[in-house]
This record gives structure tokens, sequence and C-alpha cells, in this order.
């Protein structure tokens, strides 16, 4: 299904395609939970919150093409909330950055580097969403694909001769790597030019 | 001649397949250079772009909470319908040519000069008027902090309400929305026990009246 179509799904509130919608975006949320630094315990609700989330503002999601970073930055901002809401509940010292805790220890700075890497993954994903069929097959068995598809395997499924493999996928390789960059210079913050995650590393260094 | 976007990839993954030539262009060549700064950026987020799922009883559990939104059974759900009659109410009033606010006239807990005495049963009876309507409105004993309301709207001129009239019912955080039938009727069930507003729509005229708490 066309990202395109899947969003109207959505919106239209379509059992199967929110439902395929948790499985597969919901993969963003969990990882933005887990880097995030969430115990098991609150993960689960923090989970359940981003996607009633998603389905309560599903409406205001312009791009279609942009679902991904979209649920990207609703986990972000959920997640990060809470951890201010715990913050205050502790009674922290002031002057810590957005995920709490002393800015020596180091492990805020770790999550800020891997929250900007999985905000990139977030674009790629909506990169991806946007290849064409071929590309987006192709791709997805050979890096998304849990395990990860051989050349052999791949070519087998994609009925594609093996020796077209590679090839074609530097083809949809660099199609890729051309749309993220378009896509990541038109989506920075227009204040900072910089991504959110980004930003907020930046910010604690200063 | 620059490398092609597969040499470049090929000088990341394999680079000792990479004639040499190809390897010191690539070195040399800033567009080269560039391009194999972004391959090596683009083959880092596909290397990262598989994220684990989450655990099968997460999503059963979140699957659970969806379907009751998709479903629109939750409490959640109700305040945001009656939100949004109350709000559709609002904005309609703001439109409407005659705003009027009705005058309570009767009440049957307080005795009414020359006709009865108070009385305590129930439904308690309410009376008002406009210069074109009287309402009847009726209150249930209130029961578990709610109570029943019902209505009727009867014009003191002409022989019946206008087609189409709805009634809001807003008692604060809890709002409500209830037809008016072709003789004027309506009904709310389960109203919070509290003071209550209630907007009655009819045609271009919405008259405003205030119902006591039921509880006293």
């Amino acid at each position: 299904m066309e990202r395109s179509e899947f969003v109207n799904a959505l919106a239209k509130r379509d059992p199967t395609a929110w439902r395929n919608f948790v499985e597969e975006y919901g993969r963003i949320a969990e990882a933005v939970a887990a880097r995030l630094g969430f115990q098991e315990a609150d993960r689960d609700d923090l989970f359940q919150e981003i996607c009633l989330t998603a389905m309560r503002t599903i409406g205001t999601l312009q791009d279609p093409k942009r679902l991904a970073s979209w649920v990207y930055t609703i986990a972000y901002r959920i997640g990060i909330d809470r951890l201010r809401g715990r913050r205050r509940e502790l009674s922290l010292a002031e002057g810590d950055g957005l995920l709490g805790g002393p800015a020596t220890n180091g492990v805020q700075e770790d999550a800020l580097q891997v929250l900007v890497r999985l905000e990139r993954v977030a674009a790629l994903w909506d990169v991806l969403a946007g290849l064409d069929d071929r590309c987006r097959r192709l791709l997805t068995a050979l890096y998304l694909s849990e395990p990860r598809m051989s050349y052999e395997a791949t070519a087998q499924q994609e009925d594609m001769p093996i020796g077209s493999i590679g090839p074609t996928r530097a083809r949809c390789l660099e199609k890729a790597a051309r749309d993220l960059k378009k896509l990541s210079s038109r989506h920075r913050d227009p204040s900072t030019g910089r991504s959110r995650a980004t930003g907020a590393a930046q910010e604690r260094r200063m | 001649m620059h490398a092609t976007y597969r040499e470049i990839l090929d000088c990341i993954e394999s680079p000792e397949s990479v004639p040499r030539g190809v390897r010191s262009h690539v070195e040399t060549c800033s567009r080269c250079a560039e391009r194999l700064a972004e391959a090596r950026e683009v083959l880092g987020d596909f290397g990262q772009a598989r994220l684990p799922s989450p655990p099968t009883d997460r999503i059963a559990r979140t699957w659970e909470r969806l379907e009751a939104l998709l479903a629109g059974n939750t409490e959640e759900d109700a305040r945001r319908r009656a939100g949004e009659s109350l709000r559709a109410a609002l904005r309609w009033s703001a439109e409407a040519t005659r705003q009027v606010a009705a005058v309570l006239t009767g009440d049957s807990l307080v005795p009414a000069a020359g006709l009865r005495g108070p009385s305590q049963a129930a439904p308690r009876m309410l009376r008002y008027e406009t210069d074109s309507y009287r309402i009847a409105v009726a209150l249930s004993a209130p029961a578990a902090k709610t109570y029943d309301l019902r209505g009727q709207v009867s014009p003191l001129r002409g022989a019946s309400v206008p087609a189409g009239g709805w009634v809001a019912a807003d008692a604060g955080e809890d709002a409500s929305e209830a037809p008016l039938t072709e003789f004027g009727e309506f009904q709310f069930r389960r109203l919070p026990a509290r003071e209550t507003d209630l907007l009655i729509a009819l045609d271009d005229e919405l008259i405003q009246l205030r119902v006591p708490n039921p509880s006293g």
C-alpha cells in the first residue's frame, strides 16, 4: 500500500491500518522510549500514549510522506515531557538539559546522539516509502528485514538475477541519499537550522 | 571521470576490490569525496534502520485501547463528542439573530402565591418563559450524583415549535446535546447533579436558561 493510501486509511480510522501502524511505526515509539531511558514498566504506558496521540491527531499530519518523522516527533515530545515531569517530581537541580540529570555524567549526551541518529532513521523510513516500488522492496529486504536477507535470498524473492542486485542497490541507495539530503535540509528547525535532538545536544554543550 | 556510485559504495564496503586508479581519484576529487561522505552516512543510517518490534503483549494492550477509541467507546470520546456539540452550539449562538434569556416563572419547590404550597415530590417542576415560548422542565430525584431532565418547549403563539431544533446541556466539564421532537420535547439522562445551563436552539432564536442544582 502506498504511503498516502495508508495515511488516508489511518485518517478514516481503518482498524487494519491502525493495527499495522502499531506494529510497524510502534517500533519508532519503542525505540524513542528505550533511548530516553524509560524502564519497562513506564515504557508500556508511554508507548500507549504515543499511539493514542497519533490516533487522535492523525488529521493534523500535513504531509503523508513524513509519517515516520511525525511519529518520531510525537514520541520525542511525549517522552521529553514525561522526563521533565519526573524531574520536577524529583526536584532535581537546575541547569540540567532536556534529558535530566547532571550534564557531566555523559549519559544524556550519548542518549541525545542516539536520538539524533533515530531522527535520521525516521527520516530514512520516510524516504524509503517515497522510493519506487523496486527500490523500496530491495532496500527493505537488504536492510530492514528481520533477519537481514542475503543477496541470494533477495534475488530469489524479488525475481532478479543476482548480478543485478549490486547495481540496483547502488542506484537505489544513491536516490535514497539524495532524497534524504533534500528532506533534512527542508525540515530543519528554521530558527536554528538544526534538527530537534541535535539542537538540544548542542545547547547542552554551550 | 568521476567514480560511479557503485564504485563509491565499494570504496566503503570492499576497498580492496576497487581499482587503484578509482581509489586515488576519489581521494583527490572533492565532488567524489563529498559523495563518499554522503554514501557513508546513508549506509550508516540504513545500518540503524532496522528497529526492534515492541513486545507482543505491549502491542496487544495498546491495541485494546486503540480499538476502544476506534469504536468511540471511551469516556474521553463521550466528553469529546459532547464538547464538540457544545462548541457547535456556541458557534451557532454567535450567528443566531436573536438570543434570549428565559425567566424562571415557576418552581414546584417554591410556594406559588394563591396557587399551592411547596412540593417535595419528584419530579421537581420548573417553568420558564420568554416572549415567544414557555419551557417546562422536570427534574428527577438525584441518584448516584446524577439525575434525568425532561422538558418541553411550547410556543405562546402558533401551533408548534420550528423543526430541527436541539438543546445543549452544559454542566461545567460535562456537556451533552439532545434533539427537540416535533412536539418540542427533549430529555437528558444521567446529567451530573449540579447547576446546568440549557441552550435551546429554535430556528433563528437561541434561548438560554439555568436549571438549579437538583440536590437543592
